[in-house]
């Protein structure tokens, strides 16, 4: 049934990952959790994204960003090594046109505020239910499209 | 230190508002059981630290086939055998559990951080906290029996 629903999503311009020229958005999924990594890379997948990698840590997500250049990076806001908001203005100061999106639980909003003053272009709420689903397709289609 | 009701209760509200989010149904809540010494799970246990004005760990535990069951729930996709990717599924949901009760938390008026979950499985595990007494919070959920078991050092 999930399913079903992300073919919607695949449809609807809004949530897509296709960019106006008929390419894919190329995403860099950043999280030390395997499974919500599964889930999201699943889920933009299944929408027309493209996962191009998939990182456990803020300090390795540093050396992806150079290498692969992707349209924009989902980054958790607690991670081993190298916390979010510090991997973001690293990032930031090397590709300051990368586009970064955070992703996070209830109970790190400071967390988040410090990302987006460093250039993070918006937030995702974990857990990923049917509802917020929708809510972060749109929140990474526009970080890269405006 | 006494274990206040109010110490408790941000972690059984902030389990019961994840579990209904993630299974579309509000669980519910069985007897509080105050625990001094020792006590068996369930199967697995995933244990998150809790530390800053107060010290302690909150502790959940299950079973596998429930494990399977939340994971199914949390990544939209059917487990029917415990594997690496349930076992980080239930560390998501215990982060996603403290995580929220430490902000419910910190509103009060604490201020406390959460470390990263560690997980332990096995048959006849058992948990034996000397210094701390354990509170144990039963849930009944679609998935199955969760224990919502909370220690603070006194």
């Amino acid at each position: 049934m999930v399913d079903d629903i992300l073919q919607i999503y695949a449809k609807d311009p809004e949530m897509n990952g296709i960019k106006p020229d008929g390419s894919k958005i190329r995403v860099l999924v950043v999280d030390d959790s395997l499974a919500f990594r599964r889930l999201i890379s699943r889920v933009l997948t299944e929408t027309g994204y493209e996962v191009v990698g998939e990182v456990a840590d803020g300090k390795e997500s540093l050396l992806k960003v150079a290498e692969l250049n992707p349209d924009v990076i989902t980054m958790d806001v607690t991670m081993p090594e190298l916390e979010g908001p510090d991997a973001v203005d690293v990032i930031k100061r090397n590709h300051p046109n990368a586009n970064i999106v955070m992703v996070s639980s209830m109970g790190h909003q400071d967390l988040v505020e410090k990302a987006i003053k460093k250039g993070a272009k918006g937030y995702i709420l974990k857990p990923l239910t049917g509802e917020q689903i929708p809510k972060m397709l749109k929140v990474i289609k526009k970080a890269v499209l405006g | 230190m006494t274990i206040s009701k109010d110490l408790i209760n941000p972690f059984v509200i902030s389990a019961i508002e994840i579990i209904e989010e993630l299974e579309g149904e509000k669980p519910k809540r069985g007897e509080i059981s105050l625990i001094q010494d020792t006590t068996e799970t369930q199967g697995v246990a995933v244990v998150i630290g809790i530390t800053g004005n107060i010290e302690g760990r909150l502790l959940l535990d299950v079973s596998k086939e429930t494990a399977c069951k939340f994971a199914t729930y949390l990544l939209k996709e059917d487990f029917s055998e415990y594997n690496e990717i349930v076992e980080s599924a239930i560390g998501e949901m215990a982060n996603l559990i403290t995580g929220r009760s430490a902000s419910l938390l910190n509103e009060m008026g604490y201020s406390l951080k959460i470390t990263p979950p560690t997980l332990f499985t096995g048959k006849e595990l058992r948990v034996s906290d000397k210094k701390m007494k354990m509170i144990v919070i039963p849930l009944f959920c679609k998935s199955g029996k969760l224990l919502i078991n909370v220690a603070f050092k006194e």
